[in-house]
C-alpha cells in the first residue's frame, strides 16, 4: 500500500476572531445581538431593512396574543422593539449595517469572510462566528394551494396591505395547516388578522384549520376573543378549493368524524401556512438543513443553535423557533452557545484528522458532500480532496464511502481493522465509541466469541471490513451505532444502516445468509438493548462458510 | 461522465457460473466517481461473491479501461483467470475483450448514460452524443436528451407545471427548462427561429461514429 500523503500542517492551531456578524435584524438577531455585547464580544448586524425589528415591526397588528386587545398588543410589541433597539444602540461594541445583505459566508471556523452589499457597495466582514438570523420568508410567502394567486385567492401579505387602505375584503377565508400543521405563532398571527377583520362593520372571517393550537400563553384568550367577534373556525380533515364562482372562490372541507362534506364561497381565500425557507440566506459551502427548511439539520448533538458547520449558528425562525416570548429568550441561547465556541480563543489541529491519499483521489466529490461538517474542500493544486484539520471531527463517514480508497482515518486504517477482527469464527461487533461502547459499559463480561471493535461512528465501517471478518471465519458481524436521529455524526448512523442494507442485499443475491450481517441502532444508555443484539447472534443458525484461497488481490 | 450501475447480483452470478478463478476488474475513471466499478466496488462485488461461495476472485482496478496502455499492468493476472468480470462501462468492458480474444469478458455494470452528478449518490442524463451539438441555441439545455421525445420546436402538449408528461413525478420538462433559461437571458426571441430537422447521420444512426485527428495520429 501506498502511504498517504498528507499536506504538512502548517501551524497547529488557529485563532479565532472574538467578534460574530449577525445576519437579520429582526427580534431573534436583536436579542442575540445584545445577548452577545453582554458578553464583551464585537458585533456586527447586517440586515435588509432601513430599520432593525424585522417583520414584527412590519405587521405588529399580528401579535394580537400577547395583551388584552389587538391595539394593547400591537403596543407592547412596538414598545419590545423599541426597548431592544435602545439597548443595542447603548452598545458600542455593535455595529449596525442596515439596508444590507450578506451574499456569502466564505472561510473557516473563527475566521469566516462575511461579503456583505450594502447600497451599491460590496464589502468583507471578518468574524470568528456567523449567526442566521434573517427568519422566514413569513406566513403564505408559499402558496401551496395548487391554484394561482389572483383576484380571489391572494398573499397573506396583500390582505395586510388591503386592511391598511382600508379595503376590507367582506368574506374571507384563512386556510392553515394546508401544507403541514402550523406552529402557535402562525396560528396567533392568522387569529389576529381575523380578529381584525371581524371588527371591521359588516365584514366576516373564518379560519380553515386541521387543530386549533392554543398552547401558547395569550392564544386561548386570543382564539376566545376572536370566536367572540364572530370568526368562525372549521375543522378539516381535507380541504379542496374551487376556482372561480360568481361569488369568489368555493372553500369545500370534509370532516371525516361528522362524515360530513362543507362548501362554501369567499370573496377572498389566504393561504396562512408559513413557509420555511428563509429569505437571503447568503451561499455557505456545506450548510446542511433540515428537510423542513430549517437551517439547522435535525439532530441533538447541534443544540440549541448549532448548524453542521462549526462556527455558524442559527436564531429565531429560521430554525423553527417563531413564538415571541421563545424568540426573546432564544438570543441567550445563542450567545450562550457562541461563547461556548469563542471562548476556546483557538482552534487546534487535529493530528489524527482524516487524510487524503492525493495520488489516489479520483475527485469524484463524494467525501466532499458527505461529510457531516464539512471539512472536507478541493486542494486545486493537488487536484485531490483535502482535509481541514481543525474541522474534521474523525467520523470516519468519508473514508468509508470512498470509491478509490483515498482516505484513511489513522487509527482505523484497513490494516488496523484487520488485525483487530483477526481470524477466529467469533462474533464481530463493530461497536461506535458513542452509543454502543456505553452501553455495553454496564453489560457485564461477553462471551468469548463476541469481539468488539471499537469505532468512531458505524459510519465508518466500511463494507469491505464487513466482507473480510466473514471472510476470515466470522459467523456474524455486527454494525452497532446511534440510532440515526441522534447520531454524534449527524448523518453516520442512517448511512450506516443503508449501507449495511444494501451489501445485506448484495450478500442475499450472491448466496449467503444475510442474517449474518446486522446493522442496529441504540442509545448510550440502552444496555439493554446491546445485550439483545448481541446476544441474539447467538442462537444465530450460521451457515456454513468455507474461505477461499486466493481471495485477497 | 458516464453514469453505470452495478448489475443484479444473480444476473453477474449466472454469467461467470462455471468459471474457476474469475478476474474482477474495476476502472479508476467515471465509474469510480459514480461509484459503480471503482476500486472499493470491485472489493465489495468479489467480497460477497466469495462470501456465496460463487467460485474464486482476484481483484485489481486500472486508471481507464478504454485505453490499451493501462491494461499491461494486469495482463499477467488476467491471463492466470478463466474470465474477466469487468466493472467499467461497455467501452472498457468490449477494450478488455478486445485485448484478450481467448478470454470471456463479462460486463458487471448496466452503463446508463453520459450525464451530471446532481448531488451525493444521484445523476441525470444530459447529453445523447448526436454528434451535432446546438446547445448554443437553446440556452445550454439539451432538448435532444432533457426533452423525453427529443422535440426540437418547443415542448408537446403534455408539459405541466414544469413537469414532463412522460413521467411528471421524476422528470422536469426540458422545453421548460429551455424557456426559463433562455427567458432569464433575454433571449426568447431565438426561439421563433424554426430548428431544422436534425441530421441524424451525425448520430449512431449513421453507424458507428469514427473520429481521427491527423495531426496526432501516426509516429
Ligand atoms: S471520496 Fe475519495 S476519490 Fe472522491 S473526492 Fe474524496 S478522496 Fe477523492
Ligand atoms: S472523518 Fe468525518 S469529519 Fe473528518 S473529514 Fe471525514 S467525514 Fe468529515
Ligand atoms: S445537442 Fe447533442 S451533443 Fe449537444 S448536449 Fe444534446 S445530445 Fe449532446
Ligand atoms: S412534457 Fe416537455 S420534456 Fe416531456 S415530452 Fe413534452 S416537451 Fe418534452
Amino acid at each position: 500500500m501506498t502511504l498517504p500523503k498528507t499536506k504538512p500542517v502548517k501551524s497547529s492551531a488557529r485563532a479565532l476572531r472574538q467578534n460574530v456578524a449577525i445576519l437579520g435584524g429582526g427580534i431573534a438577531a436583536m436579542t442575540t445581538a445584545n445577548a452577545l455585547a453582554g458578553r464583551n464580544y464585537k458585533v456586527s448586524l447586517v440586515f435588509s431593512g432601513a430599520q432593525l425589528g424585522g417583520n414584527a415591526r412590519a405587521f405588529p397588528e399580528l401579535f394580537g396574543h400577547i395583551g388584552n386587545d389587538l391595539k394593547q398588543s400591537k403596543e407592547q410589541i412596538l414598545s419590545t422593539i423599541t426597548n431592544l433597539e435602545m439597548q443595542i444602540n447603548n452598545q458600542r461594541s455593535i455595529e449596525l449595517f442596515p439596508e444590507s445583505t450578506a451574499a456569502s459566508v466564505k472561510g473557516e471556523a473563527g475566521n469566516f469572510k462575511v461579503m456583505v452589499s450594502s447600497q451599491g457597495k460590496t464589502f468583507r466582514l471578518s468574524a470568528g462566528a456567523v449567526v442566521l438570523a434573517a427568519g422566514t420568508n413569513g406566513i403564505g410567502a408559499q402558496n401551496k394551494t395548487g391554484l394561482t394567486l389572483g383576484k380571489n385567492l391572494i398573499a397573506f401579505s396583500s390582505l395586510l396591505s388591503m386592511i391598511r387602505e382600508g379595503k376590507t375584503p367582506k368574506k374571507t377565508a384563512f386556510l392553515l395547516d394546508g401544507a403541514a400543521e402550523q406552529d402557535c405563532a402562525t396560528s396567533a398571527a392568522v387569529f389576529s388578522c381575523a380578529l381584525l377583520l371581524a371588527q371591521q362593520p359588516k365584514t366576516s372571517s373564518t379560519v380553515f384549520c386541521k387543530n386549533a393550537r392554543v398552547a401558547a400563553f395569550g392564544m386561548e384568550n386570543l382564539y376566545r376573543r376572536a370566536r367572540n367577534a364572530g370568526v368562525e373556525v372549521v375543522k378539516y380533515d381535507s380541504l379542496t378549493l374551487q376556482r372561480e364562482t360568481a361569488a369568489g372562490i368555493a372553500v369545500i372541507t370534509r370532516d371525516t368524524i361528522a362524515d360530513k362534506e362543507l362548501c362554501d364561497e369567499f370573496e377572498t381565500v389566504v393561504y396562512a401556512d408559513r413557509s420555511a425557507d428563509s429569505p437571503r440566506i447568503p451561499s455557505i459551502t456545506g450548510l446542511k438543513t433540515a428537510p423542513d427548511g430549517s437551517l439547522q439539520y435535525d439532530n441533538v448533538w447541534l443544540l440549541p443553535a448549532q448548524t453542521n458547520r462549526a462556527g455558524i449558528f442559527t436564531a429565531g425562525a429560521s430554525r423553527g423557533i417563531t413564538e415571541l416570548r421563545e424568540v426573546l429568550n432564544d438570543g441567550l441561547a445563542v450567545a450562550g452557545q457562541v461563547h461556548d465556541f469563542l471562548r476556546q480563543g483557538q482552534l487546534v489541529a487535529s493530528k489524527d484528522a482524516a487524510n487524503v491519499d492525493a495520488e489516489k483521489c479520483a475527485l469524484c466529490l463524494t467525501c466532499l458532500r458527505i461529510c457531516p461538517v464539512s471539512a472536507i474542500s478541493i486542494d486545486t493544486k493537488n487536484k485531490a480532496a483535502t482535509v481541514s484539520p481543525y474541522e474534521c471531527q474523525k467520523c470516519g463517514a468519508c473514508a468509508a464511502e470512498c470509491p478509490a480508497l483515498a482516505i484513511t482515518l489513522p487509527g482505523f486504517s484497513d490494516e488496523q481493522i484487520q488485525k483487530k477482527v483477526g481470524d477466529k469464527p467469533k462474533t464481530i461487533v463493530f461497536a461506535c465509541e458513542n452509543s454502543a461502547i456505553p452501553a455495553m459499559q454496564g453489560a457485564g463480561k461477553l462471551p468469548a466469541s463476541v469481539a468488539v471493535i471499537t469505532v468512531p461512528c458505524a459510519g465508518k465501517v466500511d463494507p469491505r471490513a464487513v466482507l473480510q471478518a466473514l471472510h476470515k471465519g466470522a459467523n456474524k458481524v455486527m454494525v452497532l451505532g446511534c440510532h440515526p436521529e441522534s447520531c454524534r455524526y449527524l448523518s453516520g448512523g442512517s448511512r450506516a444502516s443503508k449501507r449495511m442494507e444494501r451489501l445485506r442485499e448484495t450478500l442475499d443475491k450472491a448466496g449467503f445468509n444475510k442474517e449474518r450481517v446486522v446493522f442496529g441502532g441504540l442509545a448510550a444508555l440502552e444496555t439493554g438493548r446491546f445485550l439483545e443484539y448481541v446476544s441474539s447472534n447467538q442462537t444465530m443458525a450460521g451457515q456454513v462458510f468455507s474461505p477461499h484461497p486466493g481471495a485477497a488481490s | 461522465m458516464i453514469v453505470a450501475e452495478r448489475k443484479p447480483v444473480e444476473e453477474i452470478k449466472a454469467l461467470i457460473a462455471g468459471h474457476g478463478t474469475v478476474c474482477v476488474l474495476g476502472c479508476g475513471t467515471c465509474v469510480t466517481v459514480c461509484l459503480a466499478g471503482g476500486e472499493r466496488e470491485v472489493a465489495v462485488l468479489a467480497g460477497a461473491l466469495r462470501c456465496g461461495n460463487n467460485g474464486h476472485f482476484s481483484e485489481n482496478t486500472i486508471e481507464r479501461q478504454c485505453d490499451a496502455e493501462f491494461f499491461e499492468n494486469v495482463k499477467d493476472q488476467i491471463d492466470a483467470s478463466d474470465a474477466v468480470l469487468s466493472m467499467a462501462c461497455g467501452v472498457g468492458v468490449q477494450m478488455a475483450a478486445r485485448l484478450f480474444p481467448n478470454k470471456p469478458v463479462y460486463p458487471a455494470l448496466n452503463t446508463k448514460f453520459m450525464g451530471v452528478s446532481d448531488k451525493a449518490g444521484e445523476w441525470s442524463e444530459n447529453c445523447l452524443a448526436c454528434g451535432d451539438c446546438k446547445l448554443g441555441i437553446f440556452g445550454g439545455v439539451c432538448p435532444v436528451t432533457r426533452c423525453s421525445k427529443s422535440l426540437a420546436n418547443g415542448p408537446c402538449g403534455g408539459s405541466t407545471k414544469g413537469r414532463c408528461e412522460v413521467n411528471p413525478e421524476k422528470l422536469e420538462c426540458g422545453w421548460q427548462l429551455i424557456y426559463d433559461r433562455l427567458k432569464s437571458l433575454n433571449k426568447l426571441d431565438t426561439l421563433a427561429e424554426i430548428a431544422p430537422p436534425r441530421d441524424w447521420s451525425k448520430t449512431h444512426a449513421g453507424g458507428p461514429r469514427k473520429l481521427s485527428r491527423e495531426d496526432v495520429a501516426g509516429l
